[in-house]
């Protein structure tokens, strides 16, 4: 302020000297922006029996200066994703109640030699293999009084939404992961045997191993189906190990000079735990297999989370029944003045109590990780 | 163990209901210094805590109203949520008795489990943060009012059957607390403030 005073004073000072105003009427130009000065500032002359009533330090001001001048939220982390879109079928429904797929797992039957006038015996044709999956809603709420968002002045709150939608997210990230952490389908891979699981680390023979029990895939009928290796998902502590594998020349594990074969796509699973260096990995397969290992069922209309707020049900009004208008959303409700939020969504999958969420176990290869 | 009343903010385990109503604070118990029926300290009431008290003369128990605070601003007055059916996380001691002579506890149950009463007992053995137990008398002989009941957080049921993240389920009971000694863990607490029942 008093710097524009300055400026303001040189300026009008200029401008009568340019006019050719005498000396005098120059000098009382800065007398009189002075005086506006101390007349802002309410410092006026100082006179021999006044006495300076305060006088204020920076020291003064430990809130002002320390925590309110500088306060302010910083950015929160960024958050982990998984992309586990390439692992699971998408599907829709279009209610709560469950829905019904068949898939034919099979083909039909073999030909045969007929000989010279014979008959073709009959063939057969496959059941379908039934699949029932459904989706539940999944939701959160929260709760503010008018005062915390009202006393919020770091913008603190400012982010909930946002961190709501992440949450959604988030929260059907750990399901996807369930789908083949938890523990019963675990148990279902670990009891097929060696096509299906192992207990060693991520290592290029390994993957291999993965590869070829893929490659013995059969379908019901057992008949040999292109089930391939795709996709590597392993915990967050295998992701050098993973890329070392596929950027490889030669197979890292062995003192020969075989070339690494090895290729998939590496996820990365950040919910998948394990403690190094005993850390879980999977192999699945892709959706061009055929196979459908996993299911992530949405309902019709809903692809996504969605933020409702409870609805303020108050209105301003200048008199007792004269019309309402609506008022800030932060007012929150009539009784208690809260602002109400929930975050909701609805997914789900299949359920089985024997092979846990897989679909289909064919598109699944399981690894604890413990052995070295 | 706790020191201080509960102050997470993770406090409240259902989104209602509420049946707020104010109290001067010295109308509650057991809180502050010489909260305690032997004079002992309990946590001093602050901005943030939820502790579970009663409402009113200790000569009136059981008979006391009981609630969980919702709002304390430091002045004397604190807003009580008395509605039926609230669940809050709360400290528990497993307390069951005490010696009547003595004053020290003498029976602890060695688990919590669902529906298990949960009153308010301002005895000394408690510390300071602990406004409940499972003793329906106190240190003196005197009966606790009835908070409420053990019941399910949020988390605890299982919910494997929909793909949910509890597998296990059931964090009730909770098992492992002392036969010998006074052990306080965190619960959910169906309120039920009722007054306790008549003797």
């Amino acid at each position: 302020m008093r710097k524009i005073l300055y400026t303001l004073s040189e300026i009008r000072k200029n401008q009568l000297r340019d006019l050719g105003a005498n000396d005098k009427a120059v000098a009382e130009i800065g007398e009189k922006f002075t005086w506006i000065d101390r007349q802002i500032d309410g410092i006026g002359v100082q006179r021999s029996n006044e006495r300076l009533a305060e006088v204020m330090t920076s020291a003064d001001f430990t809130y002002a200066i320390q925590e309110f001048v500088q306060r302010k939220a910083l950015p929160g982390y960024q958050r982990k994703r998984f992309n586990f879109e390439p692992l699971v079928m998408m599907d829709t429904v279009p209610n709560f109640l469950p829905v019904t797929r068949y898939q034919n797992r099979c083909g039909v039957d073999d030909l045969e030699f007929v000989g010279e006038k014979g008959q073709a015996r009959p063939g057969s044709v496959q059941d379908g293999t039934k699949k029932q999956w459904q989706v539940w809603r999944w939701e959160k709420q929260y709760d503010f009084s008018y005062e915390a968002l009202k006393n919020d002045d770091i913008g603190y709150f400012e982010d909930v939404a946002s961190k709501m939608g992440e949450s959604a997210r988030r929260t059907l990230e750990k399901y996807v992961s369930r789908f083949y952490t938890n523990a019963t389908t675990i148990a279902r891979l670990v009891a097929l045997g060696a096509l299906y699981s192992t207990t060693g680390r991520l290592t290029t023979a390994r993957v291999s191993t993965a590869r070829m029990a893929y490659n013995q895939r059969t379908d019901v009928c057992s008949e040999p189906i292109n089930a391939e290796l795709v996709y590597i998902v392993g915990h967050s502590g295998l992701k050098d190990t993973a890329m070392q594998i596929l950027n490889s020349t030669q197979v890292a594990e062995l003192a020969t000079n075989a070339v690494n074969v090895v290729s998939f796509t590496w996820i990365e699973d950040p919910y998948i735990t394990g403690t190094a260096p005993n850390l879980p990995w999977y192999a699945f397969t892709g959706e061009q297999s055929g196979i459908v290992p996993y299911v992530l069922a949405r309902l019709q209309g809903m692809p996504g989370p969605m933020i409702v707020r409870k609805r303020s049900d108050i209105e301003a009004v200048t008199s007792m029944l004269g019309a309402g208008r609506p008022v800030d959303p932060i007012l929150g409700d009539f009784d208690s003045g809260n602002v109400v939020l929930k975050v909701m969504d609805v997914w789900g999958t299949h359920v089985d109590g024997t092979n846990g969420n897989m679909v289909d176990e064919r598109g699944s290869y399981y690894s604890s990780g413990t052995a070295p | 163990m706790p020191d201080g009343f509960y102050s997470g903010t993770d406090w409240q385990q259902s989104s209602g209901p509420y049946l707020n109503r104010y109290w001067e604070l010295a109308d509650l118990w057991p809180q502050g210094l010489g909260g305690e029926i032997d004079g002992g300290n309990k946590d001093v009431m602050a901005a943030g805590l939820h502790p579970v008290l009663a409402v009113g003369a200790r000569a009136n128990r059981p008979e006391n109203l009981t609630g969980v605070v919702v709002n304390y601003e430091g002045t004397s007055r604190v807003l009580l949520n008395h509605a039926n059916g609230m669940v809050v996380r709360q400290y528990v001691a497993n307390i069951t008795g005490y010696n009547e002579t003595t004053g020290a506890a003498d029976a602890w149950a060695t688990n919590a489990d669902a529906g298990q009463p949960v009153y308010v007992d301002d005895s000394g053995p408690l510390t300071a943060g602990v406004t409940l137990s499972l003793s329906d008398t106190n240190e003196s002989g005197s009966n606790n009012p009835l908070a409420g009941f053990i019941i399910y957080c949020q988390d605890d049921y299982d919910d494997s059957d929909f793909g949910g993240a509890d597998q296990a389920g059931g964090g009730l009971p909770i098992d492992g607390l002392s036969s010998t000694g006074t052990e306080e863990f965190l619960a959910c607490v169906y309120l039920s403030p009722d007054t306790g029942f008549a003797t």
